[in-house]
């Protein structure tokens, strides 16, 4: 009976079955490394943009339901980005000689770095100011500042004022309906600018407010 | 070319094909009897299964790490095969295949303190083996039936060295409990 190495040679040769070549090794390496570069990159933005809003989250005059001030829709990012990235760097040919823990403080510790770089340049103000401006579903899912105070039925909510009457505003929220805004000192208040309001929702378009505070930034619209 | 090194061996068949017979000769017996201990397949299967090992050692001869050490290469090789056939079959292995001085061995190394002369005994081991995890059943299998490093198991596994260490000891007591259990 042939042994399994001579049947193998002849497979080899007769088939003319030939090594992969080199580049193709070379470019898969390639591959990992780009990938992993993009998972550490978007890891430390979605990272800075988490920090930014926590950072910049009104926590004084909020919800009482701590869930609408997380932003979660971005924490979830980065926390997928970060599994990406772990799987990705597990891919690498030397890896496995490190822990789980290991690579993930590696990539979470990476993350960090370019989130405080991000953050001094104070490019997540600007990413998500834009991105609220341009998407009302971005903002809707992932503006955990504003999120909290398009309740009204629970007492909160928020928007532009348009328009000012002698007991009451009116008031353009974040989907773009219009509110009877009932306060008890009308002329304080500003055409164009944005406020919140804790109070009483009273009808479908009315809502009789008991605190009001401006926004600290410009409101988005 | 019997005199040349493994990875002599490796960068000669890159451009002479029957620079691979020798290498694969080297290693032909070691890695047929690993299949077979870490797989339920009959001695075809297990050549089979050896045949792809071989032929995806060749294919993939320019992805080969001179940091590491050929043996391992290979074993790691033959390792996931044996695992990706099992899986494809969708069979996990049943009964592992050793010998009597297989289970002379590993038996001194878990240091059972018994005497295994008889084939009543060496059924006994068997037994236990194919009861446990196929992880632990695995760490065992290199540790004390092919004889490897801590880090040619980590080599061949792609498992941190602790995790090797972490993960033997844990396969050991699982072992000595099923032992005792059992007697």
């Amino acid at each position: 009976m042939k042994k399994t190495s001579e049947k193998v040679i002849n497979k080899i040769k007769k088939d003319d079955i030939k090594p992969k070549p080199f580049w193709y090794f070379i470019a898969f390496k390639l591959l990992l490394y780009i990938i992993s570069i993009i998972a550490i990159l978007l890891g430390g933005l979605a990272l800075s943009l988490v920090s930014y809003l926590l950072i910049n989250q009104d926590w004084s005059f909020a919800s009482p339901n701590i869930f609408y001030l997380i932003p979660y829709a971005w924490l979830l990012i980065l926390i997928i980005i970060y599994f990406l990235a772990y799987f990705n760097f597990k891919k690498f040919p030397r890896t496995y000689k490190f822990t789980k823990t290991q690579l993930l403080t590696f990539i979470i510790f990476a993350s960090i770095l370019i989130a405080m770089f991000l953050n001094s340049a104070n490019l997540p103000e600007k990413l998500h100011g834009s991105f609220c401006q341009k998407s009302r579903a971005y903002q809707q899912i992932f503006d955990s500042q504003t999120r909290p105070w398009h309740r009204p039925g629970e007492g909160f909510i928020s928007g532009e004022i348009i328009a000012i009457y002698d007991d009451k505003l009116l008031l353009r929220d974040l989907n773009r309906n219009n509110w009877e805004i009932i306060v008890k000192k009308p002329y304080f208040y500003e055409i164009g600018s944005s406020w919140r309001f804790i109070g009483e929702k009273i009808s479908d378009n009315q809502f009789e407010a008991q605190q009001s505070r401006p926004w600290l930034r410009q409101k988005r619209r | 070319m019997e005199q040349k090194s493994d990875k002599d061996l490796v960068k000669l068949s890159l451009s002479d094909k029957e620079a691979f017979l020798p290498l694969m000769r080297r290693y032909e017996e070691r890695l047929f009897r690993y299949i077979l201990r870490i797989s339920s397949f009959s001695q075809e299967e297990a050549e089979d299964t050896l045949q792809e090992v071989f032929i995806a050692i060749y294919r993939n001869l320019y992805n080969f790490d001179e940091r590491l050490s050929f043996s391992s290469w290979a074993y790691r090789i033959a390792h996931n095969k044996t695992i990706s056939r099992y899986r494809f079959k969708k069979a996990r292995p049943q009964t592992v295949n050793i010998e009597n001085t297989d289970v002379n061995k590993l038996i001194s190394h878990i240091n059972l303190e018994e005497e295994v002369n008889n084939k009543i005994l060496s059924k006994k081991v068997l037994s236990i083996l194919n009861h446990l995890k196929t992880s632990h059943k695995e760490i065992i299998v290199l540790k004390y039936l092919e004889e490897k490093s801590y880090q040619e198991i980590s080599d061949i596994l792609k498992k941190p060295i602790g995790s090797v260490a972490t993960n033997l000891k844990k396969a050991k007591e699982s072992f000595k409990s099923n032992w005792l259990k059992n007697n």
